[in-house]
């Protein structure tokens, strides 16, 4: 399994509108005028990356949250699927080590 | 404010515990109209009114003046005249100018499947760039009836119809940055009379009207 490296950081202009009492958040993509609907962790995931993180300090603080063993695999499930719906940008760091799963 | 809600992200896990994984949705947007259609569908067959009972013979010198048989109307027929169809929908969106290269070969490609795989009762005339508005397009289709309106839906919403894949690949080129970068216009023939109606208004008719059948 791949662990996240690099830099994260939200595509410009996204816009969030939490939905509280459903617990999920709307999310407008003006470039692409798609909406998206995010669970908990993917709104947390998104929201972890405003203004940019690196995925050593993305990988923290998604941990001080959730605490599961399978915590590593949730936050890879939660890039992926940012990535793939081009909600967040990923700058990839060669030169940056990958890092080992001890937290 | 960016904190604020971080926080509530994180008390809202911990209430509720990390249960489903992680989730990314798209909501493909269902857009109704709140207009009225002023429409009479030329497939709608009206209810044949209840049988009378048989009139009573006529008493003896009271003879029953033959009533004058009714001429039928002549109905406009769609099949004929100049009308390109029951119903014409022009789609008029904008495509970003580094994108027109990529979008008219697209086009030169598929335009043959979107013409042979289209519903039946559907026929797509073509997209055209609109003269004198840059990176403008307009696509054109024409309906048959409201039946092929309704197979047009279906189409686009079912993710194993071959047709409703191509229209999803062109639905991705038009860039939305403002409400009149795409837009949708219905032409009926006017001189179809069954198609239109008077026009009756929302407030006219309890409950707002919509597609009122004659």
């Amino acid at each position: 399994m791949s662990c996240p490296t690099g830099h994260y950081s939200q595509m410009p202009g996204l816009r969030l509108r939490p939905v509280r009492e459903l617990g999920v958040c709307v999310v407008f993509a003006p470039a692409e005028a798609r909406l998206f609907r995010l669970n908990a962790q993917s709104w947390l995931a998104l929201e972890l990356c405003r203004g940019g993180t690196t995925a050593a300090a993305l990988r923290k603080a998604w941990r001080e949250v959730v605490t599961s063993d399978d915590a590593e695999e949730r936050l890879r499930v939660a890039l992926d699927l940012l990535l793939a719906n081009r909600l967040l940008h990923h700058e990839p760091a060669p030169a940056e080590a990958p890092m080992t799963a001890a937290s | 404010m960016a904190e604020d809600e971080l926080e509530g992200i994180k008390a809202l896990l911990r209430r509720g515990g990390v249960q489903a994984m992680p989730e990314v949705v798209e909501i493909r947007p269902e857009i109704r109209s709140a207009g009225s259609w002023h429409l009479v569908d030329p497939e709608f067959k009206p209810a044949e009114p209840p049988r009378q009972p048989t009139a009573p013979r006529p008493e003896s010198g009271q003879e029953q003046q033959p009533q004058p048989q009714q001429t039928p109307q002549p109905q406009p027929s769609l099949t004929s005249g100049f009308s390109p169809g029951m119903m014409l929908r022009q789609v008029t969106y904008f495509v970003p100018p580094q994108e027109a290269a990529r979008f008219q070969d697209w086009l030169y490609r598929n335009e043959p499947h979107l013409h042979a795989l289209a519903p039946a009762g559907v026929t797509y005339l073509g997209t055209y760039g609109v003269f004198g508005r840059g990176s403008t397009y307009a696509s054109f289709w024409r309906y048959d009836s409201f039946a092929a309106v309704q197979r047009m839906a279906t189409a686009v919403g079912d993710p194993l119809s071959d047709f409703g894949g191509v229209l999803r690949v062109l639905q991705q080129y038009p860039q939305i940055r403002a409400a009149e970068d795409y837009t949708e216009q219905l032409y009926l023939p006017a001189g179809s009379s069954p198609l239109l109606t008077p026009g009756v208004t929302r407030d006219e008719q309890p409950g707002g009207a919509r597609a009122p059948r004659g």
